[in-house]
């Protein structure tokens, strides 16, 4: 069921009750949830948090604390899976979702009131008529049984064929009924994608309260920033929702407050490069590692170089003070980076190199712009092997909050590493030519290092310490679809084959040594603009031709979860499946 | 020397600054003594004096006047003493409440129990007459809360805490919850949880 009244049905029907907020495990929940955090602190709510990484997690906490608590509130969580089903709830549990994900699942729809959506229906795109999904059984048996009644009086013979008759041509009709039902429950759910992000919803919220304020705005900018860097949304739906966040930053601008430098807080629109945390790292190496620079240039290859150096000649930038710290460079250089960097985009084929996003500043030091922050959580939240998943959480949410400055700096030296390690993974995937075309798809395997190993693998090059540490990152769903993308962009930028963008690449990485399982992500071909994606239904198809469990414990349906030693078999029954 | 020992006395006191020594009932005692003999002494040399005034020029003022201010001295050193001692069982009522632990006990004169009683049936007549319904205990919290609720932070494995309200709580470790300030109150002295500001 759909609420919209966000203010009296869910806010004020909150107050001064006890609920569990469910928290999905990533950068658009964590924001999303700040955000609700500080509008509910002026309700006299008691909420207990649980991090939830997939449908058992959110079992398994529904599970602990459903004696207690009546009231749930899941954020980017449970959208998409039948919650009724999956958690059997006591009848007067109430389950409130906000969620990014897409499509709903149609019984989350349709609920009478256990289930409460937190979007308006336009949201939704396509949703079949209740009529076509859902039939009311009880229907066909009472014509039944007042049948019988009134054939009483005739003879039996007769009343048997006529019921008979009845009976089949009924059943037929259910048939067909339940054909139809099943070809547009596959269609609607086939592709998986994102809507707008749960943080810009709680902040319109908290706008409607007239509770908003520039903390707020920076959370939902960081999520949209987040879903426009994963490529989850269209560049237009980014330009768009960027345009109201950038409507709502000048209307809180306050120009007495930002006239003191030392204690404001301000929130500018700006242009932006698309080059990785260039501001607190050193130009060459930011030019270098960034997906988009490295896959317009092929900065792989020696050529590639040589034409960075050129880039940087060109520019006026001397190769001594681009590889010093970007805060250190001269300040004419500084100042004149953007504008250089524009004038030479076409000649270098680095159109697109600019895009609009939100700056912020405080303090005389601190200017941070979103995809910085983007990056920075996360390194913490993905590149942390050996920290549980709670502490993480509990570092991005100190991060979030300017008064944990050491946190956002040490992440966004993680963050610097994760991105050398992708371009050296792709560097690597491509001297090596380990990137496989399957015919109608590409796909991508990351071994991980064993210590006696020494034959051809991706991380040969590495002593195996390092080795280790690579794919233990790359285990992690954002990362790994920043690799994917990488790799799809690397390699359709090298391959001479005309149909290379479109392909859909399908790249795997080990998950749990001990259990043997690895993560199998697919991400849509490149000539498509749209980031929608029905690679999920393919993998539960090609599971099934195989006659496996489904092991698929995310909420987004593009990734996958299967034994490694399976692996070869999926593949098979997936390229068998695409030739179809 | 007049008023050393005195000067011990402050002395260690000084040394426990936070804490109570035991009563110092045999330095007092000879402090006492010394202020006794000092008292005599000046009394029969200002008789002396009154007297040898009208017929010699005997007079003994400066000694007066010395042994005048040492005892002036001594009084002064055993007043600070008494006083520096209540003020710290003052904020021993307020960090511990009304039932003073055996330890502390142990060190006290017979007086100073006897002002404590006093003292806190005192503070507990005026915290019950405060505020509705049974009276605010002000000794909770020393500074005024800024929120009814507060945000913690489970730090270890407690398991399942009984809210004033009957239901149940799981504390598994780096949980987070949102709770009237109340109910936290006594696992944060505890070390249970963690407030997040």
């Amino acid at each position: 069921m759909y609420v919209e009244d966000l203010k009296n049905e869910f806010y004020e029907f909150l107050t001064g009750k006890r609920i569990l907020l469910l928290v999905h495990y990533d950068i658009d929940s964590i924001c999303a949830l700040k955000i609700l955090q500080s509008i509910l602190k002026h309700k006299e709510v008691r909420y207990t948090l649980c991090v939830v990484r997939g449908v058992e997690d959110l079992k398994r906490s529904h599970q602990e604390h459903c004696a207690d608590v009546k009231y749930f509130v899941l954020i980017n969580c449970g959208g998409t899976v039948n919650l009724v089903d999956v958690l059997e709830p006591a009848d007067d549990a109430v389950f409130f979702v906000i969620d990014a994900h897409r499509p709903t699942h149609l019984d989350n729809i349709f609920s009478d009131g256990q289930v409460r959506l937190l979007w308006g229906p336009n949201e939704d795109a396509e949703v079949p008529e209740f009529q076509a999904v859902y039939r009311d059984d009880s229907d066909d048996e009472s014509g039944g049984e007042d049948e019988d009644e009134e054939n009483e009086g005739e003879g039996r013979a007769a009343k048997k064929r006529r019921l008979d008759e009845e009976a089949i041509m009924r059943r037929r009709e259910r048939r067909l009924w339940e054909q139809r039902r099943f070809d547009i429950i596959a269609e609607y759910s086939q592709y998986t994608y994102y809507a707008k992000a749960s943080a810009v919803a709680m902040y319109k919220l908290a706008w409607l309260l007239n509770k908003d304020d520039k903390d707020l705005l920076w959370l939902a900018i960081v999520a949209l920033t987040e879903q426009f860097l994963f490529s989850k949304i269209e560049n237009t739906q980014y330009v768009l929702a960027a345009g109201e966040l950038q409507a709502h930053t000048t209307r809180l601008k306050n120009r007495s407050n930002d006239a003191d430098v030392a204690t404001s807080l301000k929130i500018s629109f700006e242009k932006d490069l698309k080059l990785v945390l260039y501001r607190h790292w050193c130009v060459e190496s930011s030019l270098k590692y960034s997906m988009f620079t490295a896959c317009k240039m092929k900065l792989w290859s020696h050529r590639g170089s040589k034409k960075l150096y050129e880039l940087l000649a060109d520019m006026g930038l001397p190769v001594a003070q681009s590889q010093q710290s970007f805060e250190s460079m001269d300040l004419q250089l500084r100042k004149e980076f953007h504008e250089s960097l524009e004038k030479l985009s076409e000649k270098y084929n680095l159109e697109d190199l600019i895009f609009t996003s939100f700056v912020l500043q405080f303090g005389y030091r601190n200017k941070y712009c979103a995809s910085d922050i983007v990056y920075a959580m996360l390194a913490i939240l993905e590149s942390s092997p050996r920290d549980k998943p709670e502490e993480c959480f509990n570092s991005a949410l100190d991060c979030l909050s300017r008064r944990h400055k050491e946190t956002l700096q040490k992440a966004i030296e993680r963050a610097k590493t994760i991105t050398k390690t992708l371009f050296k993974t792709v560097q690597a995937a491509i001297d090596m030519k380990q990137i496989i075309t399957a015919g109608s798809f590409v796909y991508y395997i990351i071994q991980e290092v064993r210590e006696y190993e020494i034959n051809n693998n991706n991380n040969e090059t590495k002593t195996d310490f390092q080795g280790s540490l690579d794919w233990y990152m790359l285990s992690n769903q954002h990362i790994l679809l920043l690799l994917a993308q990488f790799i799809l962009r690397a390699y359709v930028s090298m391959s001479k084959n005309k149909k290379a963008p479109d392909l859909p690449l399908i790249i795997s990485a080990p998950k749990n040594l001990e259990l043997g399982t690895c993560i199998v992500l697919g991400i849509p071909p490149l000539r498509q603009l749209s980031p929608k994606n029905n690679l999920g239904r393919a993998f539960e198809e090609a599971a099934e031709n195989i006659n496996y469990d489904v092991l698929s414990d995310y909420f987004d349906t593009s990734y996958f979860e299967i034994f490694t030693k399976d692996r070869t078999r999926f593949f098979d029954a997936l390229t068998a499946l695409f030739d179809k | 020397m007049f008023g050393e020992k005195a000067y011990l006395l402050i002395k260690e006191l000084d040394r426990n600054r936070d804490s109570l020594p035991p009563y110092n009932t045999e330095l007092l005692s000879e402090i006492h003594n010394e202020v006794k003999q000092l008292v005599t002494e000046n009394q029969e040399d200002a008789n002396v004096s009154e007297q040898s005034r009208l017929v010699e020029n005997v007079s003994y003022v400066p000694t007066l006047k010395i042994r005048h201010a040492a005892i002036k001295r001594n009084i002064r050193c055993i007043l600070a003493y008494h006083y520096n001692r209540l003020k710290c069982l003052k904020t021993i009522r307020w960090q511990f409440g009304s039932i003073l632990p055996p330890e502390v006990k142990a060190n006290l004169s017979q007086a100073e129990i006897d002002f404590f009683s006093k003292y806190s049936s005192s503070l507990m007549q005026y915290m019950r007459g405060i505020g509705d319904d049974g009276g605010v205990n002000l000794a909770v919290n020393l500074k005024p809360p800024k929120s009814l609720y507060i945000e913690v932070r489970c730090v270890v494995d407690y398991g399942q805490l009984e809210l004033t309200d009957g239901s149940a709580l799981l504390l598994k470790k780096n949980s987070r919850h949102h709770l009237p300030r109340t109910e936290c109150e006594e696992l944060i002295r505890q070390g249970v949880l963690e407030h997040v500001v």
